[in-house]
This record gives structure tokens, C-alpha cells and sequence, in this order.
């Protein structure tokens, strides 16, 4: 009986606090001047006809104020945003705004409102801590410039992809959401923000929440004269429990961290250090456990690849790991890298692909948005060999490699008769020259042919193709007009 | 018997074959030559090689020829564990074995195993030849598990090469027919002028009233192929080629004379018999006397047929010759029809046991079809990535001679040896030990020789390779058999 009373009593003192904590929250009016509606018209390039645009999308999404006139809104907000209609409490009129700075591995986006006479200057926001479990608002403003609330808890922080990059990184899962917040809603903990909503799943009720420590880290390196940026992993690490797999390492008996590293990317952090197998027990100091994690004072245990994706590239990096069975120390620099330097760009925003057309022959580089052209479930519709090239080199572009180039496909004409079935095929030589890149194809075809002729050979057993150069340039120039091809190449630089 | 469910079954099809009205002069003798089989088959698990799977039922039709044999489809025998034949006059059920059974061309030769009786009032059914497009054909079979002898007519409407889909990777001459033609047709014959035209075997289930059927070249080329008491099956030349020369501007740049036809050569495959004798961009002109025209097309039975059609009639060992152009001159070879091997076989295998190999409660085998196909009817989506790489591209990418076949991992069985393992389920092997991995016996081999107590384990396209602890393993193997009832270590023959 005893003790089933004293947990009834700590219960009672319990929902107090929490009554007492609910109550300083900010309220709406408190918030009126510092959050924003937006509305981003979006047009992407098609990838399949790289001379074209497709059509105009509208959507919508919110923001907060940092500064009197900057808004932070996720990153994609801006994914090929061509203009913006940004309402603020104080002003019945749109504003237009700018992108000052885009991080797609934070998922953040600042944006630059273009004030008039009348502007009334916005408050920023204040971004507090993280605390587990606590008790959470999020904020938005409508359409009709209204502050509107939601409720939620913070279940957990954890190191995740974040939903418009390839890197992992830090995120707060918001759980039992009254409201659907994904796009830039901004989350209370009491008086501070904890950040701001990047995702909704509607069948588990979980928001997940760009960090205020992101955010900060985002705010300081836009002040910086070029934006930075932060670190991505250059290679892959693997829990490391088994012991037979310990011992063939030849680990120490009473060593009982680490991970060990499974592949290596020719680009990003530690990917010109590391060797396979590799094995990492500690970095910066933090000692990393058999499962990859580490004791973070204020989110429990996540996962090691915080200590790369949240340091500022340049920085250096204190690595202690075991090679061979010795105990070494090495200090690497923080990288991270465009995704136009992958082998295949997990992403082309903002940017038309660069193709060409030669004799009806459609080539252009072999990019994620390329692949994702099959559709939902891509992964099991693509040629297979496109995607065995993208599961396994995407990050490992070399000198012999730079790009993969593919003949999309053949528009119809005389000059390509007998090749028009030929398509999603990868270019390996032009004129007897390799290809590494775009730039080597537009450099092939418009140097020397060969006797007049463009000579296309392909990797696998492909025919070769032949184009009359001559012909082409007729040919092309009739194809353009009856297909309506706006553009015949774009490079850009 | 059910040709895989390629058939739409309907009533419309019953009544449809009632309303035929001819005469048929010969019924009486067909009704006693045209017999029903009745069969229950077993086919292998290919991911758990010591076990068989369901038993299947089926039924079917087939036909005597000579030397008291029976002809029939494969399919409606093969993997069988027991084979009835009866007379559409008699109760009486007779037990019958396969003499020889073809599954590339979906034919089979039946013995009756008591066959006393048996053959009183049959008639050897005489094989004719090919028929005419657009003439009439009849069908005799047992459709849709009807007792009585069913017959329906038709007009030849087609004959090209086409997927047979027993195997799922073997391509053969068809004749293509509006007969009605539903399961358990299978294996009945299709007449003309009282001789066997062909063998009915498959449908559509895309299209009404398209019923295809083996004709005699293929039937023909299966009883050349046994009178030496084996068969041997197709061969192959292991040529890759494009129909591209339509293009001109190809066609110069091959420096080909300006009326020259022909396909271009892609690629003489590896350890075939045109190896070393074309090469890429070599244009084949002729094929054993056939003009090759620019859409890959030959003359032959009257009929414009693919050229491979050329290769087709010949049986293994045969020598065949061929024109094409190199550099601008024309030259002449011959080469051998050879057994194709592939790296990866397209074709479903039957009757054979399936090859595997059992070690810490990993099961080893190597890369088929049978074994994709465990994903289920949409396998082709559903196979991991990697392995659908490799099915269809390993002709492509393979440039080691020495390679037999892809082991991959198939299961799995939980135990401590293999508590960390799970990631490198169905990942092809490549070496063990740094020993160089071109087949299931090599793999049985390195673990078996493995002096270490690690067998270090790596695989194709990746860089984690996996640890077996080897004294665990060794030690755990028995109690693994035991536990998991796997009956058999390894089954390494072909």
C-alpha cells in the first residue's frame, strides 16, 4: 500500500509542473510579428526532354523571423523556387523575398525579404535546448495572417537523412502531434524555439524537427563571407559485434568499442585517411561503441556521424582508431562536397542538366533526378545496370570517371535509322577518346571526327554508333524545329 | 496439363470447339492415338536444395509414334514422380516413365511400363511437315480435363521464333494458330492431312483464340537428337548482333560494299565456338548458305525467319558455315554448334537436382532461375538489385573464362556461427581466403582445404567481407544439420 501512495502523490506534484510549464509558453500575439506565410512557385527541368521546363507548382510553407528582415524556412521551400509571396502579420500585402543562403544537409534555408517604406521590422526568434520529453507547441501563420498553435512532445533527438540530402544528420522527433507540422512550423519548448518542422508522417503522428543547435550553426556561417557549410562522411561504418569478426581484426580482448569501416567514398571526410576495415573507438575524444554511438550530454546516445555532419568544414577532426591491429592516431580535416562532384548528383536543383543533340542522339549526364524519372519504387523499375552503377559509385567518382554519360534516347529521323531502340546506354568513347564527363562530350564532338564521321561506342556489349556529322548538323536543325526542341545543347560552364 | 497459367479458361472456348461441324475421316484412329497423361510432379526448393516442394497434379495429352512410344510436352512430365497414360475407351490406367524428356524444346518420349494391350488399335502418328501459312489444322487433346477426346480446328495464321515458356529462356521456332488450344491440349497433336503438324503447348492469356503449338523441325530436331539414347538439347553459336545496317552512314563507316546486307556483330561470347573466329564490328552476311538481309532475316523453309532459324536445325557438333565482311573484305569460316553454358541460364532448369553446398548453417548455390523465381511471380522486380545485375547483364560483364556459374548465399540457418551474417544474404561469392571462387565445387573446395581459423569471405562489388569463425563452424556443423533437418551436406553435380 505504501508505495502505490507515494507515486500517487509524486503524480499530482508532477502535473503541476507541467501546468505551471504549459502556461509559458509564448502566446499568439506574442508571436504575431515574428512568423511568415509563404507561398513558393517552383519549376523544375524535365529531365527526360532537358531542353524543357515543366510547369509552373505552387505550395506552401511557413517561416520565422532571425533578423528584422530574414526569414528561415527549410530548404525545401527553395528546391527550384522561382519566386516568392511572403505575408507577415503587419502588412495585408505580399512581399517578394530572396534566397540569402541554402544548406540541403540541414534542410534550412534563409530567405531575404524586399522591404518597402512601410516595413515594420520583425522579431526575431529566440532557439533555445533540447529537453526530452518536454512538452512542445508549434506555431504558424496562415493565409490570412493569423498565429495558429498545435501541441506535441519531444520524444527523442537522433542522427537521420534529412529529407533533401544524402547526409545524416541531426534531427528531434516530435511525437504525438495535434497538428500535421512539416513544412517550417516553428516549435516551443516553453519560452525558447527548439526548431523548426522539416516532416510530418500522418500515420505515426511524428514531426521531425530541424535542431535549434542546427540552426544555429546555419545563422553564424551565413554571416561568413562564403557560406562553408558542414561535414559529410566519407566513408561507411559497421556496428562491430561479432566477436569472430574482433578477433580477425585482432582487436585487443579488452578493447570493447569501435566500428569498423566497410567502404570508402573518394570524396568527403576521412575518405583519403581510412582504409577498409579500419577500426574507429574514438572521435574527437568521444569514445564510439561497438553500435556506432556515443554519450552526447543532452541527447543520450546517437549515432557518431554527428561529430562530421555538425563541425564547420576546415575544421580538424582528432580520430583514434585500430589498423592492423595497432593503435593509431590520425587528425583529419572536415570535408563536404557539392552534389554536382558526385559521380551521380543525388540531386540537380535550380541548375537545367546538361545534354546534348547530336543526329537525333539525345546525351546527357546520369543523375538521381534522372533515375527517379521511373517513378515511385525507381530503384526496382531502372535498367539494372544504370542502377548498379548508382548503388555502388555514386560517391566514388575518380579521374577515369567523373560523370556517367548516357544516350538518353534517339529521336526519330532518317540519319538514326537502325538505331532508335538504342537507349539508356553508357557512353564510354567518343572519336576513340574515353568519356569522364559531359564536358569530354562536347569537347569530342565538336573537335576532329573521324573521316566525318562521330564514332559513339558504349560500355556493354552495345552496338557502335555512327553519325555523318555533316548530315547531323541538317538534320538536327530539322529535328529541333519538328520536335520542338528549344535547344539543341546546354553546358553549363 | 496447365501451361502455366497462360490460358484464360471459359466457358465460350467449350462451346466454341463443339461447333465444329467437319467430318474427320480418321477420328476412330486418332481416338485411339491421342492419349491422355496424367501425372503428379514434384519440383525441388532451390533455396533449401535438400527439400522438394508441393506436389502438383496434372493432366495432359500426347500422342503414339513409332517404336511404341508416346509423345508429349515436357511440361506435362516433367519433375514427375509418377506418370498414368490412358485410352479415351478404356478404364484401364497405365503406368509410364519419361525415355527422354527435352524441356529447351518442351518435348518428351514416354515408355507404358506394362505395356501389354496397350497399343492394340493404336497407330504410330507419321511427323508431316511444316505447314502452310493461312491452310486449316485440327487439334486432338483432352482440354480442360474432359475425358472424351476433344478436336477443334484452325488456321495456321503465324510462324516465327518465339519464347518457349516451359523453360522461360528458350526461343524456337512456333506455329501460331486460332485453334482453340486450352489446357490440357497440351501435348495432343495438330494434324493436317493425317500427318502431325505440330504438338500443341502453349496459349496466351492476352488474346482470345492464339494457341501455339511445337512444329515438326522442332520435333524432328528432338528425335534426331535421342536416336543416340541421350539428348543433348540445342546448341549455339554465342553470337551477339545487331540489326543496325540499315543505317548507311554505319554501314560506310564498317566499310562495307554498297549493296552488302547483314547484321552487325556485337560480340563472339566467351569460350563459344565463334570465338576467336568474329569479332565486334564484323558483318555477317550468310549463315550456312542463307543471305542474311539487314533485319537479321533468312530464307529458310520458305518461311523469313530469324537467322538464328539457321542454327536451329542443326544438332550439337554440327558444323556450320559463314560469311562476313572485315575491313572492307569478305571472308568465309565454319564453326561448330556447341552446348550453350551460360554464366547465368535464363532457362528454368527440371529433372535435375539442384546443386548446393551447406557450412555453418550458411547454404550455398548458385545463381538460376528456379532460384530467383523463389521471390515469387513478380521476381523480376522483386529480386535484390544485384542479382537482377547479374542475371541479365553477367554475359556482358563477365571476362573470366574460368567462370562457371555466380554462389551466392541462399539462407541463412541460425545459429552462432552465423549470428552476424544476416547483410550478406544472397551476395555472390567471390573469393574465399583469397582463393579465387568460378563455382559451387570451388567454394566447397576452399572451405574444405581452409587451414586458418578464420574463412574470410568476400563478394562480388562489395568491400565487407565476412568472417566465419572456421573451428565454430566445424565444431556447430552436425547439431546445425540435425536442428534444421537438412538431410543432405552438398549436392555439388550437375
Amino acid at each position: 500500500m505504501r508505495p502505490a501512495r507515494i507515486s500517487l502523490l509524486i503524480a499530482i506534484v508532477f502535473s503541476l509542473t507541467t501546468n505551471i510549464c504549459a502556461d509559458e509558453f509564448p502566446a499568439k500575439e506574442e508571436l504575431e510579428n515574428s512568423l511568415a506565410y509563404i507561398n513558393v512557385y517552383t519549376q523544375s527541368y524535365d529531365h527526360y526532354l532537358p531542353w524543357k521546363k515543366k510547369p509552373v507548382a505552387k505550395s506552401v510553407y511557413y517561416g520565422c523571423a532571425v533578423s528584422e528582415n530574414q526569414i528561415l524556412t527549410t530548404a525545401e521551400a527553395v528546391i527550384n523556387s522561382t519566386f516568392f509571396k511572403v505575408k507577415i502579420n503587419s502588412s495585408n500585402e505580399y512581399l517578394s523575398a530572396q534566397v540569402r543562403s541554402i544548406d540541403y544537409s540541414l534542410n534550412l534555408a534563409l530567405l531575404e525579404l524586399e522591404t518597402g517604406k512601410n516595413f515594420k521590422p520583425l522579431t526575431p526568434v529566440k532557439f533555445g535546448n533540447y529537453k526530452e520529453g518536454s512538452q512542445l507547441r508549434c506555431y504558424w501563420l496562415n493565409s490570412r495572417g493569423e498565429v495558429t498553435t498545435g501541441r506535441a512532445y519531444m520524444d527523442h533527438a537522433t542522427v537521420s537523412r534529412s529529407t533533401t540530402s544524402h547526409t545524416n544528420n541531426l534531427e528531434y522527433i516530435a511525437a504525438d502531434g495535434s497538428q500535421e507540422a512539416g513544412w517550417g512550423e516553428i516549435f516551443y519548448d516553453e519560452q525558447n524555439s527548439v526548431g523548426i518542422a522539416a516532416w510530418f508522417n500522418s500515420d505515426s503522428k511524428e514531426s521531425g524537427i530541424v535542431p535549434a543547435e542546427s540552426i544555429r550553426n546555419f545563422l553564424k556561417e551565413s554571416t561568413q563571407k562564403s557560406y562553408r557549410g558542414f561535414g559529410m562522411t566519407g566513408f561507411k561504418a559497421a556496428k562491430l559485434i561479432d566477436p569472430a569478426r574482433r578477433n580477425f581484426l585482432s582487436l585487443p580482448e579488452n578493447e570493447k568499442n569501435g566500428v569498423f569501416v566497410t567502404s570508402l567514398r573518394t570524396i568527403g571526410t576521412g575518405a583519403s585517411d581510412l582504409e577498409i576495415n579500419d577500426v574507429i573507438v574514438s572521435i574527437d575524444g568521444k569514445p564510439i561503441n561497438a553500435y556506432g554511438k556515443f554519450e552526447h550530454p543532452l541527447y543520450d546516445e546517437i549515432s557518431y556521424e554527428y561529430l562530421i555532419t555538425s563541425k564547420p568544414i576546415g575544421e580538424k577532426i582528432a580520430l583514434e582508431l585500430y589498423r592492423n591491429g595497432k593503435k593509431k592516431k590520425l587528425s583529419i580535416t572536415c570535408e563536404n562536397f557539392d552534389a554536382n562532384e558526385m559521380l551521380i548528383p543525388y540531386y540537380q536543383r535550380g541548375i537545367q542538366p546538361e545534354f546534348i543533340v547530336r543526329g537525333g542522339f539525345v546525351f546527357q549526364q546520369l543523375t538521381r533526378p534522372y533515375l527517379q524519372l521511373w517513378g515511385d519504387n525507381w530503384s526496382g523499375k531502372v535498367p539494372p545496370y544504370l542502377l548498379d552503377i548508382y548503388k555502388r559509385l555514386s560517391f566514388k567518382p575518380d579521374q577515369e570517371k567523373k560523370q556517367i554519360v548516357v544516350l538518353s534516347q534517339v529521336i526519330p529521323d532518317d540519319i538514326n535509322i537502325g538505331y532508335q531502340q538504342l537507349v539508356r546506354v553508357v557512353v564510354s568513347k567518343i572519336n576513340g577518346k574515353n568519356i569522364t564527363s559531359m564536358h569530354d562530350v562536347f569537347d569530342a564532338l565538336n573537335g576532329k571526327t573521324v573521316n566525318g564521321f562521330d564514332i559513339i561506342e558504349f560500355e556493354l556489349d552495345y552496338p557502335t554508333v555512327v553519325i555523318d556529322r555533316a548530315k547531323a548538323a541538317t538534320a538536327d536543325t530539322q529535328l529541333a524545329e519538328k520536335y520542338k526542341i528549344t535547344q539543341l545543347e546546354n553546358r553549363n560552364n | 496439363m496447365s501451361t502455366r497459367s497462360l490460358f484464360h479458361l471459359s466457358l465460350f472456348f467449350t462451346i466454341t470447339s463443339l461447333s465444329l461441324a467437319s467430318p474427320l475421316t480418321n477420328i476412330e484412329k486418332m481416338k485411339n492415338s491421342v492419349v491422355m497423361i496424367q501425372s503428379v510432379s514434384q519440383a525441388p526448393d532451390f533455396v533449401s536444395p535438400w527439400k522438394g516442394r508441393q506436389f502438383r497434379q496434372g493432366i495432359g495429352s500426347g500422342l503414339v509414334i513409332d517404336n511404341e512410344r508416346i509423345l508429349t510436352n515436357a511440361h506435362n512430365v516433367a519433375d514427375a514422380k509418377y506418370i498414368i497414360v490412358k485410352k479415351q475407351n478404356s478404364a484401364q490406367k497405365y503406368l509410364a516413365a519419361v525415355e527422354f524428356i527435352g524441356n529447351d524444346c518442351d518435348l518428351a518420349t514416354l515408355k507404358i511400363i506394362e505395356p501389354t494391350g496397350f497399343f492394340e488399335k493404336t497407330f504410330p502418328l507419321e511427323i508431316g511437315e511444316l505447314p502452310q501459312l493461312h491452310t486449316t489444322v485440327t487439334t486432338y487433346g483432352f482440354p480442360v480435363g474432359g475425358s472424351q477426346l476433344s478436336v477443334t480446328q484452325g488456321v495456321v495464321s503465324r510462324i516465327q521464333l518465339d519464347r518457349y515458356s516451359h523453360t522461360g529462356g528458350d526461343m524456337h521456332l512456333v506455329v501460331q494458330t486460332d485453334a482453340a488450344i486450352n489446357p490440357g491440349n497440351s501435348g495432343g497433336p495438330v494434324m493436317q492431312e493425317g500427318k502431325v503438324v505440330g504438338i500443341a503447348f502453349q496459349g496466351l492469356t492476352s488474346a482470345d483464340n492464339i494457341g501455339y503449338m511445337i512444329p515438326t523441325t522442332v520435333i524432328n530436331h528432338f528425335l534426331t537428337d535421342i536416336l543416340d539414347g541421350k539428348y543433348d538439347g540445342f546448341g549455339t553459336l554465342g553470337l551477339s548482333s545487331f540489326p543496325g545496317l540499315h543505317n548507311k552512314g554505319y554501314a560506310r563507316y564498317l566499310n562495307l560494299p554498297e549493296d552488302a546486307q547483314g547484321v552487325v556483330v556485337l560480340k563472339a561470347l566467351l569460350n563459344s565456338s565463334i570465338e576467336g573466329k568474329l569479332e565486334k564490328n564484323d558483318c555477317l552476311t550468310k549463315v550456312a548458305g542463307h543471305e542474311i538481309d539487314n533485319d537479321g532475316k533468312i530464307i529458310i523453309h520458305d518461311l523469313r525467319l530469324g537467322l538464328s532459324e539457321a542454327i536451329e536445325i542443326l544438332q550439337i557438333g554440327e558444323e556450320i558455315s559463314f560469311e562476313f565482311y572485315r575491313g572492307g573484305k569478305l571472308h568465309t569460316d565454319t564453326a561448330q554448334i556447341a552446348p550453350e553454358n551460360p554464366v547465368v541460364n535464363f532457362s528454368r532448369i527440371h529433372d535435375k537436382k539442384p546443386k548446393f553446398y551447406t557450412y555453418g548453417g550458411f547454404v550455398f548455390v548458385p545463381i538460376t532461375r528456379n532460384f530467383l523465381e523463389s521471390w515469387g511471380n513478380e521476381w523480376t522486380k522483386d529480386i535484390p538489385s544485384y542479382l537482377k545485375f547479374l542475371f541479365y547483364h553477367s554475359t556482358e560483364i563477365n571476362k573470366n573464362p574460368l567462370l562457371e556459374e555466380y554462389v551466392v548465399i541462399s539462407k541463412i540457418l541460425p545459429d552462432e556461427v552465423n549470428s552476424y551474417s544476416e547483410v550478406f544474404l544472397n551476395c555472390a561469392i567471390d573469393e574465399v581466403n583469397s582463393v579465387k571462387i568460378n563455382s559451387l565445387a570451388d567454394l566447397a573446395l576452399a572451405i574444405e582445404n581452409n587451414e586458418k581459423d578464420f574463412v574470410e569471405m568476400r563478394f562480388r562489388d562489395k568491400n565487407q567481407t565476412m568472417i566465419i569463425d572456421a573451428n565454430l563452424a566445424q565444431a556447430n556443423n552436425a547439431s546445425i544439420m540435425q536442428t534444421y533437418n537438412v538431410t543432405s551436406k552438398s549436392n555439388l553435380e550437375d
